[in-house]
């Protein structure tokens, strides 16, 4: 079924707005699977919506229920498990039946550091879910309405506990104290959940929460796995930072060695729940900065956690039995590392990046004598969007995985490898007989900085396992996709303000983008619209998705995606090092042919110094020099010709900003030229192309006489009483019923009619 | 014996409410036989009416056009007619109910295929603006990716 663009979601909240764009698809391709499989955050002051990736929701029935060993009723019912849409008019999209939800009411407070989320206080709101299917609700709390209790006005109803974890997971209960209590959780709403309330952050998006550790409450039974009831502490002034990854063992002790934040030590056998990492925020500071995984445990029930995009579903149990660890098959990841945990005993003793290291998880083979269910409820986990805007757009990670490290490097990093490559570091010498060329993968520059403010060393592994140093520090990629806000632009309806609108509606519309290329819009899409653009980088890869949307009315919709790639391959061998020579200079007569057909269409205009142009354009010429020259052999060679070779490409980027100023020539510039483009817009060649989306609208040209409308007229074809009728009038198809005239004045009356008469 | 007023208008022929003026009525013979759609009155006058060029004819009840005015001896004027069906019916067709296919007053989104439209476009190139993070290239910086094995 198509979409209907006119009921996409957006509201405005504080004059932002939010949309939900996450399909490579024209709008008009989506299917409501599609529609629901993407990622989609919005809100207003008083409304948080979710549609998680992979479309489900999934209800976990926590009850303690000793007859089923307390193990959560998973309740999604068949065919009713549709993740949260909310769509504001009443079901304009004939959407599925189903279940939705929508964020209503939560109230916490922060007060003391003793209790889990919920009540204790007064004037902290939060919002609480509320479920509803395609047209109805099905059930909503409500908690102002329920203010019998201990708490003060506005407080929550201790019978009615709504309340979040860390990750932003919800969990409802209804009437807890009654003698049949409905206590349900929703799990699956975790990253996009963004909560706003008297302009404090409680439960910030994904990278910016602070940091919770939950605890089983001490009060309960080992059998009661009570969250409601469970402590939570966190390290307020991040005195305590954890380091991860931590084994069962630092768990313990952390916990049980802290004083002064932490609520209450654990005892032994006791779940815990790490709160998650995030950047230090309103005093919350993060306390596992390291930390990319969360691990919960409310009571033994649920782990689920996710950091880049990854599902990680883990169980410490302290000083007791390791029930389960389980993360991408018992491997934890942390950006493009991979540890695996050594467990012995029952306990997570190390970590390894060794994945050949023994440990018990080599043996676990079935998952059974615990209390949760097989699947993490958090489903593939991969709707995780780790910025922190209030647009959710699902798997960020480009990480590179298992098998290679990335690095940011700085042309002097380059260099100083290169130095230890030729064996200059006296105290990082190449073991002998080790060649770290092998270990180069590859070598890419980008046409802007990768950021990273995190230094590790660069290390080598030798083939008997041996760690190489280098001595040489660079950042470690953390490949989080990189964000460009590219601006907006209105496309102007010129001809109707020239009286011949129809002609804004003959005109094309054609839109740029860098790295992505040029797309034909829609004209009757666009015309009198603002049109914004938006740009995603991996680094990882060089690779760049752009969107392209409108917004009118509040309303944002997609009306090009395209993609691209940034980066560069830098050749790395002396086979490499010939083609990288001849795709630059190739590139760099592109370039000149892009500038001489823009000279040649009108652009010299503006051009103030195209000497200065020429002079830069010279490349092709430094690299036939280059290419000409003693071949790089190794890739020492080729790290080293970085200089000379990184010399050039940044003449190279100068030279973009000389385009840059061709392309501030061209705006609003008239030209009578065509721009035919074809071929793909990615590599370094694309660096020179401008960095600024533009339009370009070509609108025709029209002979209209000034007498024209009299004479003539204007298309109209609308029924009107003649007598409304002014100036020239010609109608279609005259009905002269009424008229008491011979037949020959009738014909007569006709024709005028026909032909056109002034009234 | 017909009552006819002679007059001018300036008014072209397919307007609908012509502006004229005409002179006192006076009496005039029919040619016969006389068509109602165009007439022909002869009267005997001393007055100068070759100016004229419209006709109003009450008992025909209905405006003319003079198509045509001749002498003959004794002052006798024959002024050759042919009815303005427009104005002799004028408030008739002003009731009617039509579908306009084309007006001058106003605009619309149809397109004019009577509009000559010529080959040069009219071509504008427009920038994004207010980028709020825009790609800026840089030389310097963190700007290489090394990809090594694990």
């Amino acid at each position: 079924m198509a979409l209907n663009t006119d009921s996409l979601l957006s509201i405005s909240s504080n004059g932002v707005e939010y949309d939900k764009i996450g399909l490579s698809k024209t709008l008009n391709n989506y299917t409501f699977d599609e529609l629901f499989n993407s990622v989609y955050c919005s809100a207003d002051s008083n409304l948080i919506y979710h549609v998680a990736s992979g479309g489900d929701i999934t209800y976990y029935d926590y009850q303690d229920n000793p007859d089923n060993g307390h193990i959560p009723v998973k309740l999604t019912p068949a065919g009713q498990n549709r993740s949260a849409i909310y769509f504001p008019n009443d079901n304009p999209m004939n959407m599925p039946d189903g279940l939705y939800f929508r964020v209503i009411w939560l109230q916490r407070t922060r007060s003391g550091y003793d209790s889990y989320i919920n009540k204790d206080g007064v004037g902290q709101f939060y919002k609480a879910i509320t479920m509803l299917d395609s047209r109805h609700y099905v059930w909503e709390c409500n908690p102002p309405t329920k203010q019998n209790n201990n708490y003060g006005a506005n407080s929550w109803d201790a019978e009615d506990n709504l309340y979040c974890s860390e990750s932003g997971a919800l969990y409802y209960y209804d009437d807890i104290k009654s003698a049949n209590p409905t206590r349900i959780v929703v799990s699956n709403v975790i990253p996009a959940i963004i909560f706003k309330f008297n302009n404090h952050n409680y439960i910030l998006p994904y990278r910016q929460k602070m940091s919770y550790f939950f605890t089983k409450d001490n009060t309960h039974s080992e059998s009661s796995y009570n969250p409601k009831t469970a402590k939570f502490c966190y390290d307020y002034d991040n005195s305590n930072p954890i380091a991860f990854p931590i084994t069962t063992e630092q768990i313990y002790n952390y916990f049980n060695s802290s004083t002064g934040e932490f609520s209450s030590p654990i005892t032994e056998g006791s779940y815990i729940s790490l709160g998650s990492s995030g950047y230090p925020s309103n005093g919350f500071s993060n306390t596992l900065k390291e930390h990319v995984m969360s691990i919960y445990s409310f009571g033994g029930n649920t782990s689920y956690a996710s950091y880049f995009g990854f599902s990680v579903y883990n169980y410490f149990k302290t000083k007791h039995e390791c029930i389960k660890f389980w993360a991408l098959g018992g491997l934890y990841i942390k950006a493009d590392k991979i540890y695996k945990p050594i467990i012995k005993d029952g306990y997570v003793s190390d970590f390894t990046e060794d994945l050949n290291t023994e440990s018990d998880i080599d043996n676990w083979t079935g998952d059974t004598n615990h209390k949760v269910p097989d699947e993490s409820p958090g489903g593939s986990g991969n709707d995780k969007d780790d910025d922190s805007d209030d647009i959710n757009f699902g798997y960020m990670f480009s990480g590179a995985g298992a098998f290679t490290n990335l690095w940011y490097c700085t042309q002097q990093d380059l260099t100083n490898l290169r130095q230890w490559f030729l064996g200059a570091d006296a105290e990082h010498p190449i073991p002998e007989g080790f060649d770290p060329m092998p270990s180069i993968i590859g070598l890419f520059q980008y046409p802007i900085s990768l950021g990273g403010d995190v230094l590790e060393e660069i290390k080598f592994r030798t083939s008997s396992g041996l760690i190489v140093s280098t001595g040489v520090q660079a950042a470690r990629g953390l490949s989080t996709n990189l964000k460009f806000d590219l601006g907006s632009i209105n496309i102007p309806a010129r001809m109707r303000e020239r009286g011949v609108p129809f002609l804004d509606y003959e005109s094309t519309v054609e839109c740029y983008v860098p790295f992505c290329g040029v797309f034909q819009l829609d004209t009757q899409t666009v015309i009198g619209k603002t049109l914004s653009c938006t740009l995603w980088m991996s680094p990882a890869t060089g690779e760049c998705n752009c969107i392209v949307y409108t917004i009118s009315n509040g309303i944002k919709a997609p009306v090009a995606y395209g993609s691209g790639n940034m980066s560069s391959q830098i050749p790395i061998s002396s086979n490499g090092w010939g083609s990288y020579a001849a795709a630059l200079k190739n590139a760099t007569i592109q370039k000149n042919q892009i500038i001489s057909g823009a000279l040649a269409g009108g652009v010299s205009s503006g051009l103030s110094d195209s000497g200065k142009l020429s002079s830069n354009f010279d490349i092709a010429e430094q690299i036939a020099g280059e290419s000409a020259g003693p071949s790089f052999g190794a890739v020492g060679k080729a790290l080293g010709g970085a200089g000379s070779a990184l010399g050039i490409l940044s003449t190279g980027i100068k030279a973009y900003q000389d385009i840059n100023t061709v392309n501030v020539g061209i705006r609003h510039l008239k030209a009578s030229n065509g721009t035919s483009i074809n071929g793909a817009f990615s590599g370094q060649s694309a660096w020179n192309y401008p960095m600024t989306p533009y339009v370009k609208i070509s609108r025709p040209h029209y002979k209209k006489p000034s007498n024209y409308a009299h004479t003539q007229g204007i298309p109209l074809v609308e029924a009107k009483k003649l007598s409304e009728c002014s100036g020239f009038t010609m109608c279609v198809g005259a009905d002269l019923t009424g008229i008491t005239a011979t037949q020959t004045e009738r014909d007569i009356i006709s024709a005028y009619l026909t032909n056109g008469i002034i009234v | 014996m017909v009552s006819v007023q002679i007059g001018t208008t300036s008014s072209a022929a397919n307007v609908l409410n012509k502006n004229f003026s005409l002179n006192s009525a006076v009496s005039a013979e029919v040619k016969q036989p006389c068509s109602i759609e165009a007439p022909i009155f002869i009267l005997k006058t001393n007055e100068n009416y070759f100016t004229c060029n419209y006709l109003y004819c009450p008992d025909f009840n209905r405006y003319y056009y003079i198509t045509d005015i001749s002498t003959n001896p004794g002052g006798i004027l024959a002024l050759t007619c042919t009815v303005d069906a427009l104005q002799s019916y004028n408030s008739q067709i002003k009731e009617l109910f039509v579908n306009v296919g084309r007006t001058e007053t106003e605009h619309s989104n149809i397109i004019d295929t009577s509009l000559i439209t010529t080959a040069n476009d009219e071509v504008v190139f427009l920038n994004f603006t207010g980028a709020g993070n825009p790609i800026t290239p840089t030389a310097t910086g963190r700007t290489y990716l090394l990809i090594t094995s694990n």
